[in-house]
């Protein structure tokens, strides 16, 4: 019974907490504002206002509709295919020494010159922010999957070979769950980068989505309208993390060991 | 019957054993002492088919060994009871069928009904090492190999758990290999007392216990103990760095 109370203490305690970070941050936006004038800093208001109007005209969402098709289903090529190599190449050494330099180059190459290359490949289409997010998100799946991968515990594995495990349980039931503690948040970290990369990349090669309406305020030096686009792929980026990969790896992750001398962990995350 | 036939290991290029021999009968209960890296892991390990070795033979008329190893080796990601299960699933037994046999046999080793719900972390050092126990017990092993498995326990603990295997290798009629640094715990609860040497390399002296594992008096364990320490090779085994573990 205390421990309910002391936990929904918590809960609205860290609620608190973010609404605190939040108004503080409106805040230092509005004295920003105060100092520097519309044309620079418009009011939190007025960028507020813009967004509801491109909500309301159906600007927004076809917008963003665009620009999450080219970041999610570029995060979703460069998470499998990073995954899939990533694992074969913790398992061969021969294939990680094959790969790693040619993830290193990648790794190497600045997303911006990868945008011009694909706006020479694919021109002004769709096909160059998604291409420039594979192509700059794949070295991270890749990143977690080999790590995950050579960190797999073979004492572990001894025990369920004793315990005559096929080989298929012992992936699923053995290897597999520890892989994905690896490549959860290297996912998250890809699927960060992949919204940023898909609006540069939007920005200066396509005439539609998010990037391509900023550059549109931009040329017509509409602050307040950057901003509310701003504010959309924020959004954006926060309901897909929080509403899909945070809950899918709380449901996969219950097992782990908590942080120490915290609440529980559903509550830290709620945060 | 289980018997290593000259068997030799080398392991990362390195002799570990050559030409161990070694039989334990069917029903026995036989442990394997000696000072630590003297290969005792290897030679159950072995015996688990988990190391092949570079020449000899292992003879194993057991279908259905199981292990209990020097730490739980519980996977971190499955509940209590889902590990315990482990080898079950492993056969493709299906869970309704062995959930009851579970809650048992949690009870047999004194674990609540509540702890299989836990996650492994989330139990004790003694409470981990009972699933583990139990994950090697409810698949119902003809042969049970055992690494150490208390040593990391408090000694009530630790006698409490010895007791209890004794009994469940007894009451199934099980074949067991014991692995400990302790001869007074030898002496306990095996039927052979099987000592292992660095220098020289190998088996150095077998030595059969009298009366019944699990049910002999203090006073004649510790008489067996010092009569096995007057054997010169037992004593040179058990040389100065290791009198402490007695
Ligand atoms: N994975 C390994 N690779 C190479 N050598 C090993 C490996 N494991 C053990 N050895 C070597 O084999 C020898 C015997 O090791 P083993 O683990 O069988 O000893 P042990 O008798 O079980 O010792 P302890 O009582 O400390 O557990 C040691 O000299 C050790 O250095
Ligand atoms: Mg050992």
């Amino acid at each position: 019974m205390i421990g309910v109370i002391k936990g929904i203490a918590v809960y609205f305690w860290s609620v608190w907490g973010a609404l605190v970070g939040l108004f503080l941050f409106v805040t230092l936006w509005e004295t920003g504002h105060a100092v520097y004038g519309d044309f620079i800093l418009p009011a939190p208001a007025d960028a507020f206002a813009r967004l509801v109007g491109f909500i309301r005209d159906g600007s927004a969402i076809s917008a963003a509709s665009d620009t999450a098709i080219r970041a999610i289903g570029g995060f979703a090529v460069s998470g499998l295919i990073g995954s899939l190599v990533g694992v074969m190449a913790g398992l061969s050494m021969t294939a990680a020494r094959a790969v790693r330099p040619v993830v290193t180059v990648l790794l190497g190459i600045p997303p911006i010159a990868w945008i011009v290359l694909a706006l020479l490949w694919f021109g002004p289409t769709g096909m160059t922010p998604m291409f420039t997010v594979i192509v700059t998100s794949i070295p991270i799946t890749f990143a977690g999957a080999v790590e995950g991968t050579r960190t797999l515990d073979r004492e572990l594995e001894d025990m369920a070979r004793i315990f005559r495990a096929s080989r298929l349980r012992i992936f699923v039931d053995v290897h597999l769950p520890h892989i994905l503690s690896y490549l959860f948040p290297a996912w998250i970290t890809a699927l960060g980068m992949a919204w940023k990369v898909a609006v540069m990349a939007e920005l200066l090669a396509t005439s539609d989505g998010i990037g391509a309406r900023m550059a549109t305020a931009r040329v017509n030096l509409d602050t307040a309208a950057t901003m509310a686009w701003i504010v959309a792929v924020v959004g954006l980026l926060l309901a897909v993390e929080y509403l899909v990969l945070e809950p899918l790896k709380r449901r996969t992750e219950t097992w782990r060991r908590r942080p120490a001398g915290q609440g529980s962990s559903a509550q830290m995350r709620r945060m | 019957m289980l018997a290593w036939k000259s068997v030799s290991v080398s392991r990362m290029g390195q002799e570990i054993f050559s030409d161990i021999s070694l039989e334990i009968g069917q029903g026995k209960i036989v442990s394997l002492v000696g000072p630590s890296g003297c290969g005792k892991t290897t030679l159950l390990m072995i015996a688990a088919g988990l190391i092949d070795a570079d020449s000899g033979s292992l003879e194993c008329d057991f279908r259905n060994p199981a292990m209990v190893f020097q730490e739980p080796r519980l996977l971190p990601w499955k509940r209590a009871g889902d590990n315990m299960a482990f080898g079950l699933a492993a056969r493709g037994q299906r869970r309704a069928d062995f959930q009851h046999r579970i809650g048992a046999l949690a009870v047999t080793l004194g674990l609540d009904l509540r702890d299989l719900d836990k996650y492994p972390h989330e139990l004790s050092g003694g409470m981990r090492q009972r699933v583990a126990l139990g994950r090697a017990l409810v698949i119902e092993p003809d042969l049970l190999l055992l690494d150490e498995p208390f040593s990391a326990l408090d000694v009530g603990l630790r006698q409490e758990l010895q007791d209890l295997m004794v009994r469940q290798i007894s009451d199934r009629g099980l074949t067991a290999v014991f692995i400990t640094h302790d001869l007074i715990e030898a002496a306990r609860i095996s039927d052979v007392i099987v000592v292992m040497d660095r220098h020289p390399r190998g088996i150095v002296y077998q030595h059969q216990m009298s009366g019944t594992p699990g049910c002999r008096a203090e006073r004649d364990i510790f008489n067996e103990v010092g009569d096995l320490l007057a054997v010169p090779v037992v004593a040179r085994a058990f040389g100065a760095q290791d009198t402490d573990r007695l």
